[in-house]
């Protein structure tokens, strides 16, 4: 399938019409029926169906889709370790792979050990090896005492560091990454990544798989998207990752069924005195949505009873994401201290965000109940009205704060 | 597709591969290698107290009374090589699915390694039966000559049988537990504990069929300075041929196959 004898093309990678189907027995006896007698004893499911993709000499190739889309296989034939069922494959020039960093590695052998393995496996020649294996020990900073040291005292970093290094000592012509460059430490993290770019300016093709679109994003120049095994767009970065967000979104739009859990009642009535009723997310249509875009004017709805007349209270609103992270609170005693809510049986506080400063990720809405202090928890609930928002922004992290750029000094 | 460069790279990735395999066997426990050796000369003294002291046989080729010592070592080492070689055999592809799945090179060297690592061990084990028989006054020098080639016989058939017994079992997982099972019956079968000659001639023919019959008888005569076989050495050339190219060709046709069902 490879070989360094083939005339160099400008196209290393070229997958043609490829379909993949795994083949499932309801049991073993099938199985060997089937090995030894003619008959169809199995069920096929087909991971890849027609699929064309060319990677030109240099380019970095980005490979995105859902869990199971057939990203892995599509990889897996590229790198050779399997074959597909029907359509060629062809890939010119070394490969290197890194579908998983460490399988293979064994626990008991030093470092020193595994290293040479690794190489030796992805075609160092004896003459090369130490060539390598310096290179090796350099990229992963690991010191000379700790390679001869068996990688099962390595912490999960070490190992993460010596695997990655091990993989891309041998200046493949095709890198292929899945999901490959979130390990380790910060530093690491970024060595990694600059070591993908020198592979890129050097002109070496790479395979990208990842979900982090970001990464896709700065990194690749064209990209494919794969849905249920099937290519559903393929060109321009940009264009694909950007039809395969707004799928996405009308997934879960699809997923969120309004009105049902985005307005929040609670399942049990809490004996407080001032105790929470209902709560919604209202965008600014004065809908309950369950899915926002950043900047979107909202609105959060409070709806509280008292048993008594005239109980004060105060209300506390906070943004959370979804681990639970806080991402902003606020609370009418900080305003209004001195003059509390009244409730005389049942009363609506609505808490209005003009702009919604929000970047993409899954949040929720917590509510508290306080009294006229804003020391005592009367009724509280935390990760309610669960929304998603959709950054329309390139600002990677959680919250947007707005700046200006001084490039004059 | 064979040729210098790949040979020089593959047999360095089976060299790095086969120490590996050979420390992984020993290190960590107190023994280490010395096990290599204690397990078969402590079988060997089992079977010499149950078959020479308790059942008193003799050897009838041997006059000595140390006799049946040496034909038991004769024939026991060498069936504990291929024994355990093949045993190891059978489940070291599906063992090592991390590799397949996720590299690409021959994997005929990961059952090639685990025939040939047990082969190293039955060496050491042969030097020691050799000093034995030195200092019994009984080595035979001249007959040794013949030893290379019984060597390169039983490392074909059994990289053969190894190989085909591997790639079978990825698709029929029950060879898992049959082939020990073979193998078992196929020590009783062989005259290995016993010698050919207790056996009615009548059914001497049989030892034909028996892939393992030939190599023993070999390697007994051998090392006990008795007259080679005709009869062995072609049961065994036979052999050779079958479960080596028999080996080679059902593992290169079936995988190709092999990451899907893994």
């Amino acid at each position: 399938m490879s070989s360094g004898d083939q005339p160099v093309s400008d196209i290393p990678v070229r997958i043609e019409q490829v379909s993949k189907g795994y083949r499932f027995y309801r049991q073993p006896m099938d199985r060997l029926r089937e090995l030894l007698f003619n008959g169809v004893h199995h069920q096929t499911h087909w991971a890849l169906k027609d699929v064309s993709i060319s990677v030109g000499r240099g380019e970095t190739f980005g490979l995105i889709g859902e869990n199971g889309a057939g990203k892995s296989t599509l990889l897996k034939l590229v790198a050779g370790t399997c074959g597909p069922t029907t359509g060629t494959v062809s890939v010119e020039g070394k490969v290197a792979a890194l579908l998983e960093l460490g399988a293979g590695f064994h626990p008991e052998e030093s470092g020193r050990d595994n290293a040479y393995l690794m190489g030796a496996l992805s075609g160092v020649p004896p003459s090369r090896m130490e060539e390598y294996y310096r290179s090796v020990a350099d990229f992963s900073e690991l010191s000379a005492e700790t390679l001869e040291r068996p990688v099962k005292t390595y912490s999960s970093g070490m190992f993460m560091r010596l695997a990655f290094a091990t993989a891309t000592a041998v200046d493949p012509d095709v890198l292929i990454i899945d999901e490959a460059l979130s390990v380790g430490d910060m530093h690491f993290q970024k060595k990694s990544l600059d070591r993908t770019m020198a592979f890129r300016d050097k002109g070496r093709t790479i395979l990208f798989c990842s979900h982090n679109l970001y990464q896709v994003r700065s990194l690749c120049n064209r990209a494919a998207w794969i849905h249920q095994g099937q290519v559903m767009a393929i060109g321009n970065t940009e264009e694909v990752v950007t039809a395969y967000e707004s799928h996405e979104r009308e997934k879960a739009a699809r997923m969120h069924v309004p009105g049902s859990q985005l307005a929040f009642k609670p399942a049990a009535v809490s004996s407080a005195p001032v105790r929470i009723r209902e709560v919604v997310l209202l965008n600014e249509d004065n809908l309950i949505s369950g899915i926002l875009d950043t900047f979107q004017p909202v609105s959060i709805r409070v709806s509280v009873e008292s048993v008594e007349v005239g109980v004060p209270f105060h209300v506390g609103i906070a943004l959370m994401r979804n681990d639970r992270e806080n991402v902003f609170g606020t609370s009418t005693h900080f305003e209004h201290a001195a003059t509390p809510l009244t409730a005389n049986g049942e009363r609506t506080v609505e808490l209005s965000l003009p702009h919604l400063n929000l970047l993409s990720g899954q949040y929720g809405v917590a509510v508290y109940v306080l009294d006229d202090t804003g020391l005592q928890v009367y009724d509280m609930a935390e990760m309610i009205c669960p929304f998603t928002v959709h950054s329309t922004c390139r600002e990677p992290g959680m919250v947007y704060i707005p700046y200006i750029w001084n490039l004059d000094h | 597709m064979i040729n210098h460069r790949w040979l020089r790279d593959w047999g360095f990735v089976f060299v790095l591969w086969l120490k590996r395999d050979l420390k992984s066997r020993y290190t960590g426990s107190f023994g280490g290698a010395l096990w290599g050796i204690l397990n078969p000369l402590m079988t060997v003294a089992v079977f010499y107290v149950v078959f020479a002291v308790v059942l008193k046989i003799r050897i009838p080729e041997l006059a000595s009374e140390s006799g049946y010592f040496y034909f038991l070592l004769a024939g026991l080492l060498p069936w504990m090589g291929i024994s355990e070689g093949l045993s190891r055999a059978v489940g070291s592809l599906v063992a090592q699915e991390q590799f397949i799945q996720k590299l690409v090179f021959p994997i005929e060297i990961i059952p090639a390694t685990v025939v040939v690592s047990s082969f190293v061990t039955q060496l050491v084990g042969l030097l020691i039966l050799l000093a034995l028989l030195a200092a019994g006054g009984v080595l035979h020098l001249s007959s040794l000559v013949w030893l290379p080639f019984l060597f390169i016989a039983q490392l074909i058939l059994c990289l053969g049988m190894g190989m085909l017994f591997a790639i079978l079992t990825v698709h029929v997982k029950d060879l898992a537990q049959l082939v020990p099972v073979f193998l078992q019956v196929f020590f009783y079968l062989t005259p290995i504990i016993y010698a050919r000659s207790m056996v009615p001639a009548k059914y001497h023919y049989l030892y034909a069929f028996n892939p393992f019959a030939g190599l023993i008888d070999l390697y007994q005569r051998v090392f006990l300075g008795l007259p080679l076989n005709p009869d062995s050495a072609l049961s065994l050339a036979i052999w050779v041929l079958i479960a080596g190219a028999g080996g080679l060709l059902m593992f290169r046709a079936l995988k190709p196959t092999l990451g899907d069902y893994l």
